[in-house]
């Protein structure tokens, strides 16, 4: 445990606790400008979840245990994800929990808590989007893994610290088909699992459309806050991991104030850029139906599958 | 060669395992143990004696110990693999590639975060006391269990995913009121994935063995003068063969 | 040029050609289908100009502009073309292996393209031949396409995608087939997308349809 993990230890989850909300009220702003709305500014989702906070705790009847732990597990694995994973800083806090296995299989227990609560409500809802988030994170996360299995081969390591500094070290394997498949296959499995368009609408409340939004019905207030800021965070951790993975430039490898001040801007800026793109394409695309979600994910498993074959064959 | 071809197929296949494995874990603990009860049986179910427990809570706590320190059975694995792919206590690496997985850490890590987040919720939600609502149900009155997905439901559409691997069978009745075909009484809907190997393997393969023996029956009627006789043909084309090839 | 960045920059180009293929058996929109085509000729337009930074040949420059300008930019042209007059059938839309399928077949192709081309590669072990199985994955997902597509269209999709990938493949073993040969195969190329313009047309025009299935008519 260097000094640089600590530091990026506590960094890290600060920023992203606190920019994830003003992330997705940049990209909400971008959306409602494009669409010729004046939009509600970048700090609501902060006012929103402020309001949410104050008001009173909910228990729908006949729900358990699973229903009222599941925005904590979802918020606490996605908070070890921004300690432990290379956003600011190369180093990590907690070495072996960096580890991309480790990472994918802790924001996939977040998509399962959040699940079983949906499925402990026993309404027609919950049971719904229980049923469509895991058809969809059955198809997203053998991508995910493949994806960045793929990166890591020719690093030897499945370590994402790793990954990302010998990217660092050798810049010109950005561009390399490995590299060019796994972040197409990527970039379609992260917009599949925040729940983004064309896979699901986050603002759509249509019985017929809902995915995630289904699944948190019955939240209310703290609860429902928790929920909204988990899915915020998991988006910025999301474009972190794929913006870091890529493009790692700027990124902390030293502990000294002005290499972590650059890390914590490049960051900043990079996932604001990705944000701003995936608002501003959200705008020209609509929803596919659920049934062809399948064929979207098939395409980036192929893709994800090509960057492996060709991480050993053009070696 | 092979290696290189067989790894990606590999990493496919363990990939698209843990995918489904996770969806599998949704649909057995959420349907099996958070749903409302649908019989009157289930309705009246109630916790077994704590002797019937102890034995299934040793199971548990062996599965908890395993998941979080797998370092333990190491030893005992080693002797049966001759070399070691993993090493190391509570952190594990691998041998031949540099990678390290701590479930322990992991999980301590995990348990930090999960206080952290509940002492500052509990810091910033108000301090009124939860209270009990009635589930959203589109202002139609309480939803009975009828009305929940089921195991069947909630796999739909993941089995309608890998319609052509697993070919599942689709059955759909619908009866009618005798008054009005447009009335209808009720729906069944059944659905069955049988098991493709065993219907597409093990089946003509044990019909070949049956035909096989119905063939054979017709040899062995019983008679002994035509198993002695059996013996006798063999013995003489074997010398003729022996005759003829020498 | 650098060695290392010639290496990148040609397995960029392979990974971009791979790319398209993938993305032509993905999609159904014709029109898209198209740019993805032209997309491939760019990115073959840019694999041979990197052999040719690299060989500092002006032979292989003169070609990748060829390249460019039959691959990029006249066939997709003739293509859009042929499409304008379609009128109504602007999707691909039920072809005879689903799209799902036709990805994991096109992942099992890879692997077979990777096997089969081992040997070639080992003759001469060089940055460009071991990206040999790329050109022979883009050969097979062409022919792959040309088997199960119904459109005539993307039937001639497939067909100049198998075209495509023997080019390639030509250029990354031999390092150019000569200019003479690269000419000869280009103008039959554009022949063939010619005549088989000419059969789309005729074909609309008799069954008010692109479906080549209707051509099983012709038997009875």
């Amino acid at each position: 445990m260097s000094a640089l993990g600590v530091v990026g230890g506590v960094v890290q989850p600060v920023l992203i606790v606190a920019g994830s909300p003003l992330l997705v009220g940049l990209m909400r702003q971008v959306r409602a400008r494009l669409e010729g709305r004046a939009g509600a500014g970048v700090a609501q989702p902060w006012r929103d979840l402020r309001k949410l906070m104050r008001k009173e705790q909910i228990t729908p009847r006949g729900t358990s245990e699973v229903f009222r732990l599941a925005p904590l597990v979802l918020v606490a694995t996605t908070l070890v994800v921004a300690v432990v994973a290379p956003f600011v800083t190369t180093d990590s806090a907690l070495d072996p929990a960096a580890d991309l296995f480790a990472v994918v299989a802790l924001l996939a227990l977040g998509a399962v808590a959040l699940a079983l609560a949906g499925l402990d409500t026993g309404t027609a809802f919950g049971g719904m989007g229980a049923s469509r988030e895991m058809t969809i994170l059955a198809l997203v996360e053998p991508t995910l893994l493949v994806a960045i299995f793929a990166l890591s081969v020719r690093v030897g390591s499945t370590n994402l610290g790793a990954i990302v500094s010998s990217t660092l070290d050798d810049p010109a394997r950005v561009i390399s088909p490995v590299s060019l498949l796994a972040a197409v296959a990527l970039i379609l499995v992260i917009i599949a699992e925040t729940g983004r368009l064309p896979v699901d609408n986050p603002s759509t409340h249509l019985e017929l459309t809902m995915v995630h939004e289904a699944m948190v019905l019955e939240y209310a207030g703290p609860d429902l806050a928790l929920v909204e800021l988990a899915s915020a965070m998991r988006l910025s951790v999301f474009l972190g991991l794929l913006a870091n993975l890529f493009l790692p430039w700027g990124i902390a490898a030293t502990a000294t104030p002005v290499a972590l001040l650059v890390g914590i801007l490049a960051l900043v800026v990079k996932v604001g850029v990705l944000g701003v793109l995936l608002a501003a394409g959200e705008v020209f695309v609509a929803k596919l139906r659920l049934f062809r979600v399948p064929e979207l994910l098939a395409g980036s498993f192929l893709l994800a599958l090509l960057a492996v074959a060709a991480s050993f064959f053009l070696v | 060669m092979a290696a290189t071809v067989a790894m990606p197929v590999a990493v496919a296949a363990v990939a698209l395992t843990a995918g489904l494995a996770v969806a599998t874990f949704v649909k057995a603990f959420g349907v099996g143990f958070l749903a409302k009860p649908r019989s009157e049986a289930a309705m009246a179910a109630h916790e077994s004696p704590s002797t019937m427990l102890a034995g299934m809570g040793v199971a548990g706590l062996a599965c908890v110990v395993l998941a979080l320190w797998p370092a333990g059975i190491l030893p005992a694995v080693r002797a049966a693999v001759g070399e070691a792919a993993v090493s190391g206590e509570v952190t594990l690496r691998l041998t031949h590639v540099t990678g390290a997985l701590s479930p322990l850490l992991l999980t301590l890590g995990l348990v930090v975060a999960l206080v952290v987040v509940a002492g500052v919720v509990r810091l910033a939600a108000t301090r009124r006391a939860r209270r009990e609502a009635r589930l959203w149900d589109c202002g139609g009155g309480p939803m009975s269990a009828r009305m929940e997905y089921t195991a069947t439901s909630f796999a739909e559409p993941l089995q309608r995913v890998f319609d052509d691997v697993v070919q599942p069978e689709l059955d759909v009745d619908v009866s009618h009121h005798e008054e009005s075909r447009y009335l209808v009484r009720a729906v069944a809907y059944r659905r069955k994935v049988p098991d493709r190997i065993e219907r597409r393997l093990y089946g003509p393969v044990l019909d070949m063995i049956a035909a096989w023996g119905r063939a054979g029956r017709g040899l062995a009627p019983g008679s002994v003068h035509r198993y002695l006789g059996y013996g006798f043909y063999a013995v003489c084309g074997l010398l003729i063969l022996l005759t003829v090839t020498r | 040029m650098s060695e290392s960045l010639y290496v990148q920059l040609l397995y960029l180009a392979c990974g971009a050609l791979l790319l398209t293929a993938v993305l032509v058996l993905w999609l159904r929109e014709l029109v898209v289908i198209i740019r993805m085509f032209a997309l491939q000729g760019a990115a073959l337009a840019a694999l041979v100009g990197v052999l040719a930074a690299h060989e500092n040949s002006g032979e292989l420059w003169a070609v990748a502009v060829g390249v460019l300008v039959l691959r990029a930019g006249v066939l997709p042209y003739l293509l859009r073309r042929t499409l304008a007059g379609a009128g109504e059938a602007r999707r691909e839309t039920s072809p005879l292996v689903n799209v799902a399928s036709s990805l994991l077949a096109a992942a099992a192709l890879t692997l077979l393209a990777y096997a089969v081309s081992q040997p070639l590669v080992a003759l001469a072990p060089s940055a460009a031949t071991q990206a040999i199985p790329v050109g022979v994955t883009v050969v097979l997902i062409g022919f792959f396409v040309l088997v199960t597509r119904r459109r005539a269209l993307s039937q001639l999709v497939g067909f100049l995608l198998m075209d495509n990938g023997i080019t390639a493949v030509g250029f990354l073993t031999t390092i150019g087939v000569g200019l003479v040969v690269e000419l000869g195969v280009s103008l039959d190329v554009l022949l063939a997308v010619l005549v088989l313009q000419i059969l789309t047309t005729r074909m609309r025009e008799t069954f008010g349809d692109t479906d080549l299935d209707e051509l099983r008519e012709l038997r009875d």
